[in-house]
């Protein structure tokens, strides 16, 4: 997956607020990259902008020679279904669905049949196999999270993002998580990319992009809690 | 506190939107009823039209007078008694003595001949009289001279001119032509056509009703009081003359059939709108559960919750008031017109000047939005502060315990009414009140029961659906069963319009159905030939008798009355027959006794009669107001009720002949009998029926104005159902902006997602619609185990047109406001994620 000077502007004439700034990187497939950086510095946009669910204003997006920024919104919302995983800080699970149909809603959207044990095995992949017939409001924030991971994985995404996806999480919860995350890179090769604020889950990731003022500020490989810690102290001190 | 409701009610008026409409409209309605009612009570009353010019009117005796214990009770009589021919003479040595005589007059081939209803030949005839009674009127000649030989008539009306030929046809008799000599302006309370003295006495030969005589009041009143023979006759001077004009009955029939409609139509429109301000209401303070957690964390009392729920149903039910007030303003001279213009209100019918409906609708209005948010307010206020940062969940308590309360007991209220009156009183059941309340009831109950039925049924609807490739089914199953308040909100209202669409028009189309049946099986004839307005002459009554190979059976209707439980002088109609052609022609369903013993001192009688044993003896008021005491010969059975008692000719003196029953005997051939029938009414413009075709021409007898109500009521309750769903449509999709966000983060395209609103609505939709059907095959079982109790034959008519159009017309309503505003939602937002 690659960005090429992406650039994300919200608002028009003096109110103008530049997000991303001719942002160009890449993310190589099978890799786990964590985004790191102070409010306001365009993390959020970064990962909207590269999952497709917000356009860029200039800049293209590029999965695996597709260019996003090209195509129509069904296309895009197609594409976003077939190629793309997402979890976010709310699990943003249908709250009417048991565990297992929200697992199964990506396929059915798309009109296929979930194959056989397809949803039991997602759901087994993150420990919830016991919990399928559970209603989100049955189940802890952990719990909750791990089915949202399951939902994503269910499509065999290229790309899997997540935002803050451990934020809600207290951090047995959250490290359980971090390692479905970390398998996911690791066995099934698929490219996993995060926006998180905690130094600890970022060092699960094999690098860290460090981000400021809607640029790339720089980037930590193999990190560690304590590096990672670090390298934020840095950036805030500066950006304050 | 008010201040706090203001600034909610400016961010979130979608929300009151409905609540408001609904209100506004229901007020509006009721304020518009309540005029026209008391329009009606204090109905003008109308200066003397037909006798106008008259200075002293001697009336016939027109009203039966019973002195009770409780009061002197009254009913008209039928027909009218005429002044007696020696009062007339007395009258005329006091002074000059003018008769005036009113008879039916209709244009030959008009409709007497025709298959009009009564009604429509009584509008479209004429009216025939004496020329010297024309003056009274204030008819003055326009042109031409007044008629001066038998064969000569003047016309009110520009529809014929002097000199020209028309046939016409008088009081029943055979069609003649007339020469018009002489023509007058029309007044607007009748057509009339004018003969000479002596013709109009040769074609209405009964004595005169009305005596104008030329002397003072008092010496006509002595003169009244002198006669023996004069009971009941009226001496009318001043305003009192309008009492002989000719609609008198059928304005104060009107009056009445218009309050009886408004108060039907009122009470349907208070019953709706309660129920949808309550639940539009409720379904806004509900969906704002997180704002009341907000409250309450942010230090309101439950008290200050309750206090801004409250203040804000006093803004919106103010201003709606208001607001209803002027729409009723502007809408009563219209409905006073409507009602004028389908002959439903008399002519002259217009709105007055009262007040008090203004204010009843402005405090109905404001009690039903206090009452409607009283239980919701109480909920509110019980929000605990955690709301605010608990995740919205599934429903778990949309069925309060009041509700269930309330629920239960009408629904044990309901089956007890229709059980006691199956068992007491099954007829009671074919009450035209009894079974326009009986469904109210029940559907409130089942409108309170909603909740407990609206999730078994929704996953039963969606089952098949769900089983499909796709996602819409299974998520518009699971969201339609897990939203019991969303989907109850939406499905209530529809079963409110559902069942009573279903129970309404198919209890009466049972009931027509049985009637049409019963009449089947009581008619042995194999032709029924009807009269015009005015009925069969002897002569043409014994002409038919004299067709061979048929035996015939001549029947008039009249009234007879009683006296209930000697306080109701009840009138139930009757007819005249001889007791052998009953006998031999009908099949009438008797019970006890034996059809032919009836003789002039006897009366058959139906088992609806408070007497009705064989041998008893019960005392009548006649049609003519003749008290007698008749031996009950023979006993009928009850069946659908009304079908009457049974006297001899000489019972019911004056009512003409307006029905001819024929049977052929065997080996008479069908088709000569039927010409020589034709023949025989031929000259008085009978009309020759089969069997078939009369129980045909009987069969729509559901009153006009009863279909006219019953639209209404549809209609009002179809309105509030449409607000209703309008609203809450556009109130749950604005609220499930995160749900929309969810699914199209989970890869739903736009198109899904808006199908998947749809089908949620139609889903919602066809649960309320099954929920109304239930509620619809209740009562019309009812009314069909009522006429297996009183033996009537027919089957159970389900008015299954009506109920898919006010289905399809809910789904729509339901599909186009969530489809719209979800629409605009999508677009305004994109798939952008949602933080909580």
């Amino acid at each position: 997956m690659q960005l090429r000077s992406v650039s994300r502007t919200y608002g028009s004439g003096d109110t103008v607020v530049t997000a991303l700034d001719g942002v160009t990187l890449g993310f190589p497939t099978g890799s786990f990259t964590a985004v790191m950086g102070p409010s306001g510095s365009g993390k959020s946009t970064l990962l909207q902008c590269a999952a497709g669910l917000d356009r860029p204003t200039s800049g293209s997006v590029l999965l695996g020679g597709t260019d996003l920024t090209g195509l129509s919104g069904t296309r895009l919302t197609l594409l976003r279904r077939q190629r793309i995983g997402f979890v976010f800080q709310s699990f943003n699970l249908l709250p009417s669905l048991t565990a297992e149909q929200n697992v199964a809603l990506p396929l059915r959207l798309s009109g296929r049949r979930p194959a056989k044990g397809a949803v039991r095995d997602a759901l087994a992949r993150v420990g919830l196999a016991d919990r399928a017939r559970h209603r989100p409001s049955e189940l802890s924030g952990g719990q909750q999270q791990r089915v949202a991971l399951a939902r994503a994985l269910i499509t065999e995404p290229e790309v899997l993002f997540g935002d803050e996806p451990t934020g809600a999480l207290d951090s047995a919860a959250g490290r359980r998580v971090l390692s479905v995350l970390r398998g996911m890179a690791d066995e099934d090769g698929r490219t996993v990319v995060m926006v998180t604020h905690d130094p600890v889950a970022a060092s699960f990731a094999d690098r860290v992009l460090f981000l400021a003022d809607g640029r790339l500020s720089g980037e930590l490989r193999a990190p560690t809690a304590e590096s990672v810690a670090a390298g934020m102290a840095r950036l805030e001190a500066v950006s304050c | 506190m008010l201040s706090v409701a203001l600034r909610t009610l400016r961010t979130r008026w979608t929300a009151f939107a409905a609540s408001f409409v609904a209100l506004a409209l229901g007020v509006g309605l009721i304020t518009m009823m309540g005029l026209v009612l008391a329009s009606s009570a204090h109905a003008p009353q109308h200066a003397p039209e037909r006798f106008r010019a008259a200075p002293v009117v001697v009336h016939g005796a027109d009203t039966l007078r019973v002195r009770t214990p409780s009061g002197v009770r009254t009913a008209p009589l039928s027909p009218p008694r005429p002044v007696p021919a020696g009062l007339v003479a007395r009258l005329g040595r006091i002074g000059a003595v003018t008769a005036d005589r009113s008879f039916a007059v209709s244009p030959a081939g008009g409709p007497s001949g025709t298959n009009g209803s009564a009604r429509a030949a009584d509008r479209t005839g004429l009216t025939g009289h004496p020329w010297a009674s024309a003056g009274f009127a204030g008819y003055r000649l326009t042109a031409g001279h007044p008629p001066a030989a038998p064969d000569q008539v003047v016309v009110a009306g520009a529809w014929a001119h002097p000199g020209q030929r028309v046939a016409l046809r008088a009081a029943g008799g055979t069609v003649r032509d007339w020469t018009v000599v002489g023509t007058v302006a029309a007044l607007p309370f009748e057509r009339a056509v004018f003969f000479t003295g002596a013709e109009a006495a040769r074609l209405s030969p009964a004595s005169p009703r009305d005596v104008v005589v030329d002397a003072p009041a008092a010496a006509v009143t002595a003169a009244v009081a002198a006669d023996p023979a004069a009971t009941g006759v009226r001496v009318l001077t001043g305003d009192d003359r309008r009492l002989a004009d000719p609609d008198r009955d059928g304005d104060h029939e009107a009056l009445v059939t218009v309050d009886a409609l408004l108060g039907t139509a009122g009470g349907v429109t208070c019953f709706v709108s309660v129920y949808v301000v309550a639940s539009t209401f409720a379904f806004s303070v509900a969906q704002r559960r997180r704002e009341w957690g907000l409250l309450r964390t942010a230090g309101a009392t439950p008290r200050q919750v309750r206090r801004i729920v409250h203040a804000e149903a006093l803004v919106v039910g103010s201003s709606a008031s208001a607001t209803g007030c002027v729409l009723g303003r502007y809408g009563a001279p219209r409905l006073a017109g409507a009602l004028v213009q389908r002959h439903v209100a008399p002519v002259w019918f217009g709105i007055g000047g009262a007040t008090w409906p203004y204010w009843t609708a402005f405090g109905t209005g404001l009690l039903v939005a206090l009452a409607g948010v009283w239980a919701a307010g109480r909920r509110a206020g019980r929000v605990p502060p955690a709301e605010a940062l608990r995740d919205a969940a599934v429903d778990s308590n949309a069925m309060a315990p009041g509700r269930l309360l309330a629920g239960g007991a009408l629904l044990l209220g309901s089956g007890y009414l229709a059980v006691s009156a199956l068992v007491a009183d099954p007829g009671e059941v074919l009450h035209r009140k009894t079974y326009t309340v009986q469904p109210m009831v029940l559907v409130t109950a089942a409108a309170l029961l909603a909740p407990l039925l609206v999730r078994p049924l929704a996953r039963l609807l969606a089952w098949l659906p769900a089983q499909l490739l796709g996602a819409t089914g299974m998520l518009a199953g699971e969201n339609t069963a897990t939203a019991v308040r969303r989907t109850t909100a939406v499905a209530a209202p529809v079963l409110v319009s559902v069942a009573l669409a279903g129970s309404l028009l198919g209890t009466t189309a049972t009931i027509n159905a049985a009637k049409a049946a019963e009449l089947r099986g009581r008619t042995g004839a194999d032709f029924v030939i009807t009269a015009g307005g005015a009925g069969f002459t002897p002569a043409t009554v014994a002409r038919v008798a004299a067709v061979p190979g048929t035996d015939t059976a001549a029947f008039a209707a009249t009234t007879v009355h009683t006296l209930e439980d000697q306080v109701a002088l009840t009138g139930s109609p009757a007819e005249a027959a001889s007791p052998a052609a009953l006998a031999t022609v009908t099949r009438l369903p008797v019970v006890a006794g034996r059809l032919g013993d009836l003789d002039d001192h006897g009366i058959v009688v139906n088992q609806e009669w408070a007497r009705h044993t064989v041998g008893q003896y019960v005392r009548v008021w006649l049609g003519d107001g003749t008290p007698r005491t008749l031996r009950i010969v023979a006993v009928l059975r009850q069946g659908t009720g009304d079908n009457g008692a049974y006297v001899t000719p000489a019972n019911a003196r004056g009512a003409a002949v307006d029905r001819i029953d024929v049977a052929l005997r065997p080996g008479a051939d069908r088709t000569t009998a039927a010409a020589s029938l034709r023949n025989a009414v031929a000259p008085s413009g009978g009309l020759v029926l089969t069997d078939r075709q009369w129980v045909a021409a009987q069969h729509p007898t559901t009153s006009r104005q009863t279909r006219i109500g019953f639209w209404l009521v549809l209609g009002i309750a179809l309105l509030y159902t449409a607000i209703a769903l309008a609203g809450t449509m556009v109130m749950a999709t604005s609220e499930r902006t995160r749900d929309l966000a969810v699914l199209r983060l989970a890869g739903a395209t736009v198109r899904q997602v808006l199908r998947l609103l749809g089908a949620e609505a139609v889903l919602a939709v066809t649960v309320g619609a099954v929920m109304g059907a239930m509620v619809t095959g209740v009562d019309l079982a009812v009314v069909r185990v009522a006429l297996a109790l009183l033996s009537v034959p027919g089957p159970v008519t389900v008015p299954w047109a009506a109920l898919g159009a006010v289905t399809g017309t809910c789904a729509v309503v339901a599909v186009t406001c969530a489809v719209v505003p979800g629409a605009l939602m999508l677009r305004r937002r994109g798939p952008a994620p949602v933080r909580a």
